[in-house]
């Protein structure tokens, strides 16, 4: 049984509710339904499961669903390692596909062979490389998954499912490198921010098979637009700052975009 | 009998965003900003005619192509002094008033102009000018007369790019505001294309509105009461400025940074403020 978990809740600060607002805005198509319109398309996939919290927002995330084939579990608000274990236990999953509620392009033929490489080489965790931040997919077989279910005792092991599996050496890692899309690797296709959704609401709306989003049609619209990845490039992850230093480049990158040369210049020598 | 006119002065070649005033709205639409404009400004009956104010460079001969066959005017003049080349088309469309609008800022509301074209007309003003409105969509009339003294006799280059200055800041010529206090909700969105983010704010809006009407304020102010957070898509963008001292433009700088959570900068710049 191969899995897919899509990690998802309402309640975010920056857009609130993102994972049901539609995109392209009034397109009556939700980020999430974009995710499960993706996976329909593969056949190796046995199970869809929505697994978000038991806070009570996301009561309407089950109501979507509940006539529906798509599985919606309810776990743990913060323990996402623990969601991912117990709807692997509870479905007699062998394999899981994890997604999450803020990255709405899925390409369908890349997850194929995602699959695939993962099933064939009989690899403990398998994820892409060379995507489109948000377009990544990472794989993983329901063992390792108990493994670091039972073995992981830091927060952020917990909050962020993966990182146990990848520290541990009695996982056997294997990589789905994809070189065809080097040129829009810097583009960011998640939805964070509101100019993430602006971004990805022009993507969608200008490509005309609106049931499928394929990383190839995204490349031809970056090339003949490359002015697109500024919508959004000066977005960054928050965790990824940690260091002052990291923060100083950052905020030098953002001066010079704006023209702020006194500031540049200033910050730059402190 | 007074004769009003628009001229939009538009042109090819931007750096951040090339050719935006003939990109389509939404992305990939045939309809590009320019036509969003004429579009809207054709539905007011007291508008007698419509003009594309261009320069003579080159590469603007693809909007004298792209209006060829329609009643849109396209003139083209100097490329720096906008007001020469605004002031020329005025004669050249023999009109009495000119409402002047930029190829920056796809929306404008029939509504709004036509009440401004009232306003200005009623109170015999030689300018005015709606205030209340989301960055972008205010809209200014001058009489031609006036605009005619402004070429005539101004030297100063500023005078020159930006058209109606001398007209505001000459006692001579009276000046009218019209305030519009219904959009307040969205008077800072902006609505001017200027930055990507700002061109993929307004494509959001103009996706969202199906069936081809003239988007109307109402219609952006209802959307927002629904999504505010579309503002922040590009309320990070600035209007490009030229600070009087370096002071005032750390500070915004250490604004700007804090905004985005980078608040051990903005600390830092703050300090060298003060010292």
């Amino acid at each position: 049984m191969i899995g897919a978990v899509i990690q998802a809740r309402l309640g975010s600060s920056r857009l609130p509710g993102k994972v049901l607002k539609e995109l392209p805005l009034g397109s009556g198509k939700s980020i999430i339904q974009h995710i499960i319109n993706s996976l329909r398309k593969v056949k190796r996939i046995d199970l869809i499961v929505i697994a978000t919290s038991k806070g009570k927002e996301n009561n309407t995330i089950e109501e979507l669903f509940r006539d529906s084939d798509i599985v919606v579990f309810r776990g743990d608000e913060n323990d996402v390692l623990s969601r991912f274990a117990l709807v692997s236990e509870k479905h007699n999953l062998t394999n899981v596909i994890r997604f999450t509620g803020d990255n709405p392009i899925i390409d369908v033929d890349i997850l194929n062979c995602l699959i695939e490489h993962h099933v064939n080489n009989q690899f403990d965790h398998t994820s892409t490389k060379g995507l489109p931040l948000g377009t990544n997919i990472n794989m993983f077989t329901a063992n390792a998954l108990m493994q670091a279910h039972n073995n992981a005792t830091s927060e952020y092991d917990k909050e962020h499912v993966e990182p146990y599996m990848l520290k541990s050496n009695d996982i056997k890692k294997g990589f789905l490198n994809v070189e065809k899309y080097k040129e829009i690797k810097d583009l960011r296709l998640t939805v964070d921010y509101p100019s993430d959704f602006a971004l990805l609401n022009l993507i969608m709306s200008s490509i005309k098979d609106n049931t499928c989003y394929s990383l190839s049609d995204i490349l031809k619209l970056y090339r003949n637009n490359r002015w697109i990845s500024k919508i959004n490039e000066s977005n960054f992850q928050k965790s990824e700052l940690v260091s002052y230093n990291e923060e100083k480049q950052a905020a030098i990158e953002v001066l010079d975009n704006l023209e702020f040369s006194n500031a540049r210049n200033m910050l730059t020598n402190l | 009998m007074t004769k009003i006119g628009v001229i939009v002065q538009a042109r090819m070649g931007s750096s951040r965003l090339p050719d935006k005033v003939l990109m389509g709205l939404p992305f990939g639409s045939e309809i590009s900003i320019l036509e969003h404009i004429v579009k809207a400004v054709s539905s007011v009956k007291e508008v007698g005619a419509i003009c594309i104010a261009t320069s003579i460079a080159p590469e603007n001969d693809l909007i004298d192509e792209r209006f060829k066959n329609t009643d849109v005017l396209v003139f083209r003049g100097d490329e720096n002094n906008v007001l020469n080349r605004v002031t020329k088309a005025c004669e050249k469309m023999k009109i009495d008033h000119t409402v002047n609008l930029t190829g920056d800022n796809p929306v404008v509301d029939p509504t709004v102009l036509k009440e401004l074209i009232d306003f200005h007309i009623n109170n015999d003003y030689d300018r005015s000018v709606t205030e209340g409105l989301p960055l972008g969509t205010n809209i200014s009339i001058v009489k031609y007369s006036a605009l005619k003294d402004a070429d005539e006799n101004t030297n100063s280059e500023y005078d020159k790019e930006h058209v109606e200055p001398y007209v505001i800041n000459n006692n001579q010529y009276s000046n009218g505001v019209l305030s519009i206090n219904r959009y307040k909700d969205i008077e800072g969105l902006r609505l001017t294309v200027d930055y990507p983010s700002d061109y993929a704010l307004l494509n959001m809006i103009f996706c969202s509105f199906k069936g081809g009407n003239t988007i109307k304020l109402q219609d952006i102010l209802e959307l927002y009461r629904d999504n505010s957070w579309i503002q922040e898509v590009n309320n990070g963008n600035y209007q490009k400025r030229s600070y009087p001292s370096v002071n005032e433009e750390l500070r915004d700088a250490a604004a700007i940074l804090r905004k985005l959570e980078m608040n051990r900068v903005a600390d830092k710049i703050l300090d060298e403020i003060d010292k």
